[in-house]
């Protein structure tokens, strides 16, 4: 042991007189002792290569970039002891201060995962952290500020001020992100942060997500809970949280409990009621919003099995087909019954239990996609009725059936918020995804624009975004060739989207782009579970979170190095992420660089 | 299933005495399984199915297989009795006969055995007491020698299962080493499952299986040069192989980008190689895995690769041409560039010292010298080295560089053969320029060298190594290069290998069909993760479940396709995971539960 201890001495004070670091004019960061050729070094130096990092580039290791404008960052540092820190906040309302503090112990928790060995320091510097919320609201949907400007000012006199102003408690819990990206291990103890800083910034698009389907394969809540932290680390602010599908059903609806009972893999494959409201409260103090998503009326069919027993009638048709091909997408079928009454009645139930769960403000997410209008043409029942009702059956009647679906759905939800919420007086949109029912030469007739938020998966080259746009539809884009996560794996055909990829995915540039509220990364789980959960979602989806950050016009060559950066700070926070590319690159920047690559 | 109503009829009762305060008991059981027509149906319990119900592990077992759920599957004849016993756990007895017994070796898998029937009960506190004793004997002939795998080890087995009227489940293996038996006890603990409705462990009540491997390399290599890997990680690996029968560890401990490996005639190579002190290998723990991998039947080979990726821990040395030169694209495939000078004395003395450390940690039988992807620009770029050729009255052409590279191989040979006291160890090399014609011919010989291809299986390069004579591993990296898929990270787009490699793919690479009329000249195959764009926090997914395909394939070498296996594998996939291994999972859990439910194909296509 004693042994251990000398080589440990050694190889700390070896660290702490060794090589220094240079930054290059081109962002690169190197030993003093091993210069590249055609490389213009700037004088300051560095203890390690993340020190250099800090400060080296315009945008330092800040991730996502901020939006400026007037970035500035020292090359000098203040060397400190994260438990010696001190805060004041101030905010106008209670709540808003104690968010404030939760947003701090959150901050402090990940500081202290940069420590490289051991953060305290004898002689810390002193740092004061002021953060100002002018807003005492905790609502957070797509009209929340999440503006926040940062500086730091360091005098010899004054030790370290850093300076937070945010219009919200959320803009404010960014700002504190973006802080903790400006701090990295000292190779000897404590940390290091950039002495002088100025960031002014707030994000291009106000829904920043990330799709999580927990039906195909059950995630557990530790694992949801890790997501999100790696959310907060990119400053995503959606967890689309696709819970059900047909299957399985692990949520608990506590006035339907048959849905878990005969839904969900196992007992132990569940999230209670309890559950989803703390994890509701654990993404809200990481600036996070969950909506969560009751497909509907396809991809039904696990816990939706018990209506005839129970005297209710089919809920779900064609739950036994075999072969599955036909009529639906993917094994197992079932699709919700229109003409059964008892259907919307259980799914008022379920809506219920997520506007009762969820912030007043939040909304839900009512599926609508890969609706086969051929299983509801196969069924005798439906026909039936639908002949008795007026209807003919051509594909128009059924079209129209789907929407008199959505929309039977969306009064059930308007009539549900108005007795749970009544504080909030403006009905709220819902969101589906694009299907048959959203193709622009009749969504208008189906769904009202100020109603429905159009989520689409398709190409971003598709002519439908720029449509929807026109026709004056909100819409968040999740483009399945860019921002499927789990494509390129297994026996699939897909093609892997690797973090360039991800990255530059165009948003939708017309003058309706303002109806553009941001996109999300999907992760489907059909061939995902626990296990490689996080390497499929990480550090890609902060490629995402960047884009729609900042929409930024940079190439990836240039910010290649700042990613690396980014997905080690996950790595400290204990999250899975993939690795990119040979430690070896990481180390020597630039070495692994394309060489014929014209900037 | 006679004798079961009754006990489970109290067990509902005692359960809801003894047990109130567990989360999950069998009460909270919504489904269980009943066999049907050969498929294992989920049927929703009630009062009179419960009896009959069973768990899906146990129904699996015997339901509509004639081999159960035994991955990879036996060559030899099986019979599996559908009849399960409960086994008391804490009545398990090991019998091992024959004086191999004192070696430390059989406690230690002993140990594992435990270890795994440990990790099948989720809860032991719940677990139902009572049940048959069980006593596992294995019969070996004795042997003072060390258990050492190599070329000649017959790794088949015989396991008996047998039930006695006393209440006595008792377990047979015999083999004629260490290695066949615990590819028997690996068997046994597949026929040994936790039903979770009785809240039992079970084992089969009668079984006879005989057993042998179609191919005797069955191997993974792992690239620790990249990025680095945990001596855990590794260790999980090898817990991953022992399970599948795989039986090669093939470690390409070093490249251009590090050299982790403790030596310690030449300390430099890892102080300045290593990504970190941090991140090396000591002796001591290289030590441990070997041992380890020797436990689960598993040979662990060192790679030295050289001439070329060589750079890192080289680099005050002046034995190296075109160290980390740029632009790299002009002198190597990937950056770091770094390429052995053969011309340069002192280094085989380096080299001799390298090899001489690895014969010591590894004793290897067979030894890897890599030799894949020489450059000659990168050769022909140093000045030194022409000047040398010059002296030779060589030529500056391809030939004369192929000739410097069978320079380099022979005197390099000469050092593995004196530190293995001319024991004339098998060599292996990858295929290269140096494995076409007419080089193979000047170069190499067939009596000593064994190819490990890494071109794609339909590569007619292939026939032609085979046609000479040689011994080969197959590694074709359209099939089981399992880094395939990821992000390019020299380039824009995926990595050069892409799409992705599905486990079907793995599964029907069959060595028939690369060899043709050569398989005989097979010796197996391995599949490889090449680090770039991996680490220990991929590691296992990336492994597993294709491995497991590999190992079926080269243990059992099946006339189907994947199409056959597939819902075995399925189960077989929990397994794993139950093991400790993060596997990657191939569909919804829903298709496990529900029996081809989820036909061929059904998730490809989607969107």
């Amino acid at each position: 042991m004693k042994w251990l201890i000398i080589i440990w001495i050694l190889l700390v004070l070896n660290a702490a007189g060794g090589t220094k670091w240079l930054c290059s004019r081109s962002t690169v960061c190197t030993p003093e002792n091993r210069k590249l050729q055609g490389e213009k070094y700037r004088v300051a130096r560095f203890e390690s290569q993340r020190d250099c990092r800090l400060s080296c580039g315009k945008y330092g290791a800040v991730w996502p970039m901020p939006t400026g404008p007037g970035i500035s960052l020292s090359h000098s540092r203040v060397h400190f002891d994260p438990q010696e820190m001190q805060f004041s906040v101030e905010a106008p309302s209670e709540a808003a201060t104690q968010f404030l503090h939760e947003t701090r112990r959150l901050f402090v928790a990940n500081l202290l995962r940069e420590c490289a060995r051991d953060c305290t320091v004898a002689s810390s510097a002193r740092i004061v952290v002021l953060a100002t919320v002018i807003s005492g609201s905790l609502v957070l949907d797509w009209r929340t500020h999440e503006n926040y400007k940062l500086a730091i000012n360091s005098t010899l006199g004054n030790g370290t001020v850093v300076h937070i102003q945010a219009t919200t408690v959320y803009g404010a819990r960014h700002a504190f992100e973006t802080l903790s990206n400006l701090v990295t291990g000292s190779v000897t103890r404590g940390l290091l942060l950039v002495s002088n800083v100025l960031i002014s910034d707030r994000p291009c698009y106000p829904h920043r997500g990330l799709l999580l389907d927990t039906a195909r394969h059950f995630m557990p809540l530790q694992h949801v809970r890790r997501t999100l932290d790696g959310m907060a680390a990119s400053k995503m602010n959606v967890l689309h949280w696709h819970v059900v599908d047909a299957h399985s059903f692990p949520l608990e609806i506590t006035r339907v409990p048959q849905m878990q009972l005969y839904g969900a893999y196992s007992s132990a494959q569940t999230y209670s009621r309890k559950q989803v409201v703390e994890l509701m409260k654990y993404a809200r103090l990481r600036g996070i919003r969950i909506i969560v998503e009751i497909d509907g009326p396809s991809h039904t069919n696990s816990g939706w099995q018990w209506g005839p027993d129970e005297g209710l009638g089919e809920l779900s048709v064609c739950l036994q087909r075999s072969p599955w091909e036909s009529p639906c997408a993917s094994p197992p079928c079932g699709q919700l019954n229109p003409m059964n009454d008892n259907v919307y009645a259980v799914l008022k139930a379920i809506f219920r239990q997520v506007a009762e769960m969820g912030a007043p403000e939040e909304t839900v997410h009512m599926g609508g996609d890969e609706v086969q209008l051929s299983c509801w043409n196969s069924s005798m029942q439906i026909q039936e009725k639908m002949l008795s009702q007026g209807y003919n059956l051509s594909e128009k009647s059924f079209l129209h059936l789907w929407a008199q679906f959505h929309r039977r759905n969306l009064l059930a939800w308007d009539e549900i918020n108005r007795s749970e919420h009544p504080d909030i007086p403006e009905p709220k949109p819902v969101i589906l995804w694009s299907s048959l029912l959203t193709n622009p030469d009749t969504i208008e007739r189906h769904l009202p624009k100020e109603r429905f938020i159009i989520q689409t998966w398709v190409d971003p080259h598709d002519s439908l975004n720029r449509k929807l746009l026109e026709l004056g539809y909100r819409i968040i884009v999740s483009n399945a060739n860019f921002w499927y996560l789990d494509h390129g794996f297994g026996h699939a055909k897909t093609m892997y989207h690797n973090w360039r990829t991800v990255y530059e995915a165009d948003m939708p540039d017309i003058s309706e782009a303002q109806l553009v509220l941001g996109g999300e990364v999907c992760l489907w789980t059909e061939s995902v579970d626990q296990n490689t959960l996080e390497s499929r979602i990480w550090p890609r989806a902060g490629a995402a979170a960047e884009r729609l950050w900042a929409n930024p016009v940079e190439s990836t060559v240039l910010i290649e190095r700042r990613f690396y950066r980014y997905r080690e700070r996950l790595l400290d926070r204990g999250i899975q992420a993939e690795a990119v590319a040979p430690r070896f690159c990481v180390l020597n920047e630039k070495l692994c660089d394309d060489p014929y690559f014209v900037y | 299933m006679k004798g079961t109503a009754l006990p489970v009829a109290l067990l509902l009762l005692l359960a809801a005495i003894i047990a109130p305060t567990t989360a999950h008991t069998s009460e909270d059981l919504v489904y269980g399984y009943e066999c049907r027509a050969g498929l294992c149906r989920k049927v929703e319990l009630s009062e009179e199915n419960f009896s009959k119900a069973i768990s899906l592990p146990v129904c699996r077992l015997f339901c509509g297989s004639s081999i159960g759920t035994l991955w990879p599957k036996p060559t030899g004849a099986v019979r599996l009795d559908t009849l399960m016993r409960q086994v008391d756990i804490s009545f398990i007895d090991f019998n091992i006969t024959g004086i191999a017994r004192k070696e430390k070796l059989w406690k230690a898998a002993e140990n594992r055995w435990m270890d795994m029937i440990d990790a099948k009960i989720p809860d032991r506190k719940i677990l139902t007491r009572g049940g048959y004793r069980l006593t596992v004997n294995v019969n070996t002939p004795d042997d003072v020698a060390p258990a050492k795998l190599t070329l000649d080890t017959d790794e088949s087995y015989r396991l008996d299962v047998d039930t006695d009227p006393s209440g006595h489940v008792v377990a047979s293996i015999a083999a004629s080493n260490f290695f066949g038996a615990r590819h028997g006890l690996e068997t046994l603990s597949q026929l040994i499952v936790y039903d979770d409705l009785r809240r039992e462990v079970q084992v089969t009540a009668n079984a006879s299986i005989s057993d042998a491997p179609a191919f005797k390399w069955r191997g993974l290599l792992l690239d620790t040069s990249r990025n680095y890997y945990s001596v855990k990680a590794i260790k999980r690996t090898l817990d991953g192989m022992a399970l599948v029968k795989l039986n090669t560890f093939h470690w390409h401990i070093t490249d251009s980008h590090s050299f982790p490996l403790e030596v310690r005639k030449r300390p430099e190579l890892y102080k300045l190689g290593a990504y970190s002190p941090r991140q090396v290998y000591t002796q001591r723990t290289v030590a441990e895995v070997v041992e380890y991998g020797r436990v689960r039947g598993i040979r662990v080979m060192p790679e030295f690769d050289a001439p070329a990726h060589v750079g890192e821990g080289w680099q005050h040395k002046n034995m190296t041409a075109c160290f980390n030169a740029q632009p790299w694209k002009d002198f190597c495939v990937e950056p770091p560039c770094g390429q052995l000078d053969p011309t340069v004395d002192g280094l085989y003395d380096v080299l001799e010292d390298i090899y001489s450390e690895m014969w010591e940690l590894f004793s290897p039988d067979v030894f890897h010298m890599g030799g894949d992807e020489v450059s000659t620009s990168c050769w022909n770029c140093s000045l030194p080295i022409r000047q040398w050729m010059k002296a030779q009255g060589w030529g500056l052409e391809t030939a004369d560089f192929m000739r410097l590279w069978g320079h380099f191989q022979t005197e390099a040979l000469k050092r593995v053969d004196t530190v293995a006291n001319g024991t004339q160890t098998p060599i292996i090399l990858w295929t290269s320029h140096l494995t076409e014609e007419p080089f193979i011919d000047e170069y190499l010989n067939p009596e000593r060298y064994i190819i490990q291809i890494w071109t794609t299986g339909g590569d007619p390069k292939v026939k032609k190594i085979l046609k000479r004579g040689f011994k080969t591993i197959v590694s074709n990296y359209d099939a089981l290069y399992f880094d395939c898929g990821g992000a390019g990270w020299v380039s824009d787009g995926n990595n050069w290998c892409s799409p992705y490699i599905g486990w079907q793919k793995v599964y029907d690479n069959t060595m028939s069909e690369i060899a043709g009329d050569y398989e005989h000249h097979v010796l197996g195959a391995e599949a490889a993760i090449w680090s770039e764009q991996i680490d220990e926090h991929t590691l296992d997914n990336r492994f597993w479940p294709r491995g497991s395909a590999l190992a079926e394939r080269l243990w059992s070498n099946p006339n189907e396709s994947w199409k056959q296996a597939e819902s075995r594998l399925l189960l077989h996939r929990e397994r794993l995971v139950e093991n400790g291994l993060g596997a990657e999972a191939l569909q919804p859990q829903w298709c496990l539960q529900n029996e081809r439910e989820c036909p061929v194909d059904a998730y490809d296509a989607q969107a």
